[in-house]
């Protein structure tokens, strides 16, 4: 993508926090869109089994008429992983990881984040709002 | 908290919470570091991941004093949990090495008081009346396979998908439904007011965790423990724990705060007293 280099810049806001093991928005097809610097080698290889499953979801519970899944956060012993859908067409989705602890500390964060990279992608009109 | 029973004057006992406050070290320490008094305020607040975190980058760790205040903020953090064996059993063996340590004897007086306290409340009759209400089509002979599984014969004062056990949940406003499973006898158990959620709940216990288990495993993230599902009308809160899981639907997340914690508690303690029986195992999903 032709911005990437300016959505890489604001995904820093959350990949270069200590105890965040990255930030990454992926295309509805699983592409590596944008990446937040220092995102861990790790992380890339997580994020698929998770973004593939709540894809999986997403389908779900459109199908059953419960709307779009905005976000999905899972807890495991030592982590926590949220995708966060970015676009109304649901074609743009950022994936965050990092120490489970970080979670309620960066939740704001996370959230303030989230809003940049979609408005981002709205102004250059990639996503719909 | 005041203990007034009949022939037995009023006494105060200090909750652990004040306890902690009240030991000379870890009050001069909580005064002086802004980073433990945080600490100290999100355990009161029931964060318990969050305050674990905070202690574990705490840079005076290794100073002279502070172990005696980690101790008594993990004492704090397991009673906030609900685990009360660990701390008293803790408390027990630095006694036996220092008898004279009043501040470990108040301290475990503070865990049993508020372990007593705990098995009081829970114990305490639900009134028949509020119990209808919430546990909605459940009582009565229907084709609905969730209803129909609902009178299984595991149904048991300690059952962790006890839809009684999570009753007081369901009154707390913006709370629509409590659903909750056992993957390995497919037993499902349901609560609520809502009746446009069942197309949800009947696919809930085959996609969460789901293959996301097996995947997290594999990559050596641990058990799954918890997953929120957030949707524009309304958001879903669900826990793993063993062959266990219980989801809470709640319209407002921000608003259910409290009972998602009580929820947190309820599933840990019955699924703690599930899976210690003999003949079952505990494991994370």
């Amino acid at each position: 993508m032709v911005d990437s280099h300016d959505l890489d810049t604001c995904l820093g806001y959350l990949s270069l926090v200590n105890g965040m093991d990255g930030a990454v928005v992926y295309s509805q097809e699983c592409l590596v869109v944008a990446m937040g610097e220092n995102t861990q080698e790790s992380m890339l290889i997580e994020s698929p089994y998770f973004l593939d499953r709540y894809l999986a979801n997403l389908r779900q519970f459109k199908d059953l008429g419960f709307g779009a899944l905005e976000s999905q956060i899972v807890f495991s012993d030592n982590k926590f992983y949220q995708i966060i859908n970015l676009d109304a067409g649901c074609r743009f989705f950022l994936m965050i990881a990092g120490t489970k602890g970080s979670y309620e500390l960066f939740k704001l964060r996370i959230e303030r984040g989230a809003q940049a990279v979609a408005q981002l992608l709205q102004a250059k009109g990639y996503a719909k709002g | 908290m005041t203990v007034k029973e009949p022939g037995i004057s009023a006494v105060r006992v200090a909750t652990v919470a004040e306890t902690v406050y009240d030991n000379p070290v870890c009050r001069n320490r909580l005064q002086a570091s802004s980073t433990l008094a945080y600490a100290y305020t999100q355990i009161k607040s029931g964060q318990i991941d969050l305050a674990r975190h905070v202690l574990a980058g705490l840079p005076t760790r290794t100073e002279p004093g502070m172990q005696e205040v980690l101790f008594c903020m993990e004492v704090f953090m397991q009673t906030r949990s609900g685990r009360y064996d660990e701390p008293k059993e803790q408390l027990l063996h630095r006694l036996r090495v220092d008898p004279n340590q009043a501040s470990y004897l108040s301290l475990l007086q503070a865990v049993i008081w508020e372990e007593y306290q705990n098995s009081r409340s829970e114990a305490a009759p639900a009134t028949p009346s509020a119990v209808s209400e919430v546990i909605s089509p459940a009582a009565s002979p229907t084709e609905n396979p969730v209803d129909a599984l609902d009178k299984g014969p595991s149904h048991s004062s300690e059952d962790p998908l006890d839809p009684e056990a999570y009753r007081q949940l369901l009154d707390e406003a913006g709370t629509l439904e409590f659903f909750g499973w056992n993957q390995k006898t497919g037993v499902r158990r349901k609560a609520g007011i809502s009746e446009n959620l069942d197309g949800l709940i009947d696919v809930l216990d085959k996609i969460l965790p789901g293959d996301l288990s097996t995947a997290v495993w594999d990559l050596e993230g641990g058990g799954i423990h918890r997953i929120v599902l957030q949707f524009e009308r309304f958001t879903l809160f669900s826990l793993f724990r063993g062959e266990y899981g219980v989801a809470l639907i709640s319209e407002n997340l921000q608003k259910a705060q409290l009972s998602l914690v009580r929820l947190e508690k309820i599933f840990r303690e019955r699924t703690q007293a599930a899976t210690s029986l003999p003949g079952t195992e505990s494991s994370h999903v």
